[in-house]
């Protein structure tokens, strides 16, 4: 039998848990750590969580970028990038000084480079050609 | 140029400069090992893409890979070179490129690995000219028939089992049966010949690729060739794709209108790197644990070998894959899915080998399907009689061992095919050229040779040639040009008769 993912785990909690309340509810996370127990997948419950927290923001349409730059940026910058990437971002600042100045967002599995550090290897590229 | 002028053009080129944002597409590593990748993201990856395995450790050089599984989730590659320094979570970036090779004319003399960066120590090699490493093969309309020979230079094989440009002729054999000799006789004897030739060393020594390299050198056979190696020591995926590599080389020359001779030596190594890659990869084994497409593997490799006809440049990729049997068995998975796939095959054999026939050819079970068209005509006439008289005496051969009292009729036949044995042997890197074999076949076939001692063949026949080259060039230069008339052939029986006095 194939083995199911992560993600595929947590797909399936969040379309048994949708919608229950309460005892159902609890029963339900009971029955499914329970099929984690059977399939010796415990160990990744920590991954599935993520995988999991990961499929609701999806749902909900949100969507989560990293911005890293060289220095502190202000409030007002983040709120600029962040209405390019739509109306619901959850934007998270990463300061990374080697990146010498500009910006790098990641965002799902894509990068925008806007670094410093990406432009000039650029130029060094394009020079000694 | 004046350092005004250096400074000048810095500037333009640092004004032209456009500062763009790059959107990069990138996955993660989950999982790595013995070469193999599984990658998150990555969702608009295409098959046979490189992919950049960027190291959060700084200063470590770029390591590439190729897309080969794509999954609902995942994306399985192979990693070309080391991956050690890779690990769970590294970023990987697609580059939008199917794997290529760089393909020029400076190639040519040199020795590459199966990316086409040079490992001879020589300057790096300059060109913006890539060919996919993976191509479908010329059509049917594109094609001709096979018409003109590759000639080796071994007497065997071009009287016996003639290879014509655009052949693919599979040369099989257990280890230690001189089958790669035969093919770097075939190389060496390109010489002159207008053909450029690729020596594609597949999971081999690296001390006997060296020797060969030398071999080559020494013999002024590397001014038309290219050495692509994936050694023993190479990760599978490099030794996977060499083949194709070398064959994506060849082609460059071949869309030019020129002649290609690949060696591919040899596809056996091939299949078990193409087997590795593929468990790894978690396909499901099927007989012998090769994966189900190992037939494709080959089939698609050697279909790339053509003839184009003239509307299509003329250009020709002629294949020699090499394949390795053990103790004989041609009937194990991969020998028989080559000799399948192949127009023919040269068949060593280690008996003859230790009883001093060498090249140590099977006469019997080697064949030719198509170069016979390719032949040139003297050659053809003369090989024609070869064939049958080396048919009889393997039959009496064996019959005769029993039997005291031969008739003589029987008796001249054996006598005859002892000395066709013994002159068809041949010592190695001594390719002989197509006129001194025609003359020399005919000599023997005509009993010219009846009275010599079976031990002196070779130095008879060595006489003969040089006592032609004496007394009537001319009559060589005919043979070469492919002129066979009556009036020729008393030529050759003329100055046979004056050689036997």
């Amino acid at each position: 039998m194939k083995k199911n993912s992560n993600k595929q785990y947590a797909q399936a909690l969040y379309e048994v848990a949708a919608g229950l309340t309460g005892k159902n509810l609890e029963q339900a996370l009971k029955n499914f750590v329970l099929l984690l127990a059977r399939d010796r997948k415990l160990n990744q419950v920590n991954n599935i969580i993520k995988e999991f927290i990961d499929y609701v923001d999806k749902l909900a349409g949100l969507v989560k970028i990293e911005i890293t730059a060289a220095e502190k940026i202000s409030g007002e910058l983040i709120e600029k990038i962040k209405k390019y990437f739509g109306a619901k971002v959850a934007a998270e600042t990463k300061i990374d000084p080697s990146i010498l100045g500009g910006v790098k967002i990641f965002t799902g599995d894509k990068i925008f480079d806007a670094s410093l550090s990406t432009q000039l290897l650029k130029l060094k590229n394009k020079l000694c050609q | 140029m004046s350092v005004n002028s250096i400074v000048e053009q810095l500037k333009k080129n640092i004004a032209a400069f456009e500062t763009k944002t790059e959107v990069e597409e990138v996955g993660a590593i989950i999982e790595i090992g013995d070469g193999i990748a599984k990658i998150s993201g990555l969702t608009e990856c295409q098959a046979s893409e490189i992919l950049e395995f960027t190291s959060a450790e700084k200063g470590v050089k770029k390591t590439f890979g190729v897309a080969l599984n794509l999954e609902a989730e995942t994306v399985g590659a192979m990693i070309l070179g080391e991956y050690k320094h890779l690990k769970e979570g590294d970023i990987v970036k697609r580059t939008g490129r199917i794997l290529s090779v760089p393909v020029a004319d400076e190639m040519i003399g040199r020795v590459v690995n199966p990316l086409g960066e040079p490992i001879d120590g020589g300057a790096p090699i300059k060109t913006n000219k890539y060919y996919p490493i993976e191509k479908i093969a010329s059509g049917v309309i594109t094609r001709e028939r096979v018409n003109s020979p590759v000639q080796t230079g071994i007497k065997a094989i071009d009287a016996m089992i003639p290879i014509g440009r655009g052949q693919r002729e599979l040369i099989i054999g257990d280890r230690q049966t001189g089958k790669t000799a035969v093919a770097i006789d075939a190389i060496i004897n390109q010489k002159g010949k207008n053909m450029i030739c690729v020596y594609v060393a597949i999971g081999q020594k690296e001390s006997k690729i060296a020797r060969i390299v030398a071999k080559l050198k020494e013999t002024g056979a590397m001014d038309y060739t290219i050495v692509v190696v994936a050694g023993a020591s190479d990760p599978a995926s490099l030794v996977y794709l060499a083949p194709y590599a070398g064959c994506a080389m060849g082609e460059f020359f071949m869309d030019q209108g020129k002649d290609v001779l690949c060696v591919y030596d040899d596809l056996s190594k091939q299949a078990w790197a193409y087997r590795e890659v593929s468990l790894l990869l978690r396909r499901p084994p099927g007989r012998e644990a090769y994966p189900g497409d190992v037939f494709y593997l080959h089939s698609r490799l050697l279909e790339r070998a053509c003839k184009l006809n003239k509307d299509f440049g003329g250009g020709s990729l002629t294949a020699l894959p090499i394949i390795e049997t053990q103790a004989g068995d041609v009937t194990a998975y991969i020998p028989t899915n080559v000799i399948s796939i192949t127009d023919g095959q040269i068949y060593l054999e280690t008996d003859l080998f230790y009883r001093g026939i060498r090249p140590a050819l099977n006469v019997g079970l080697s064949v030719s399907r198509v170069g016979g068209d390719a032949q040139i005509k003297p050659m053809k006439k003369v090989a024609g009689k070869l064939k049958l008289a080396m048919a009889q005496f393997r039959e009496l051969e064996a019959f005769a061992q029993f039997a005291s009292d031969l008739d003589p009729e029987t008796k001249k036949q054996i006598e005859r095919g002892t000395r066709i044995t013994e002159l068809l042997k041949q010592p190695q890197y001594s390719p002989a050229a197509v006129e001194d074999q025609v003359l020399a076949i005919y000599a023997v076939n005509n009993g010219y040779f009846d009275n010599v001692e079976v031990a002196k063949v070779a130095e008879t026949e060595k006489k003969l040639v040089e006592f032609t080259h004496r007394e009537n060039p001319e009559l060589l230069k005919k043979i070469v040009k492919g002129d066979w008339d009556e009036k020729i052939e008393g030529e050759i029986k003329k100055v046979c008769e004056e050689f036997v006095k």
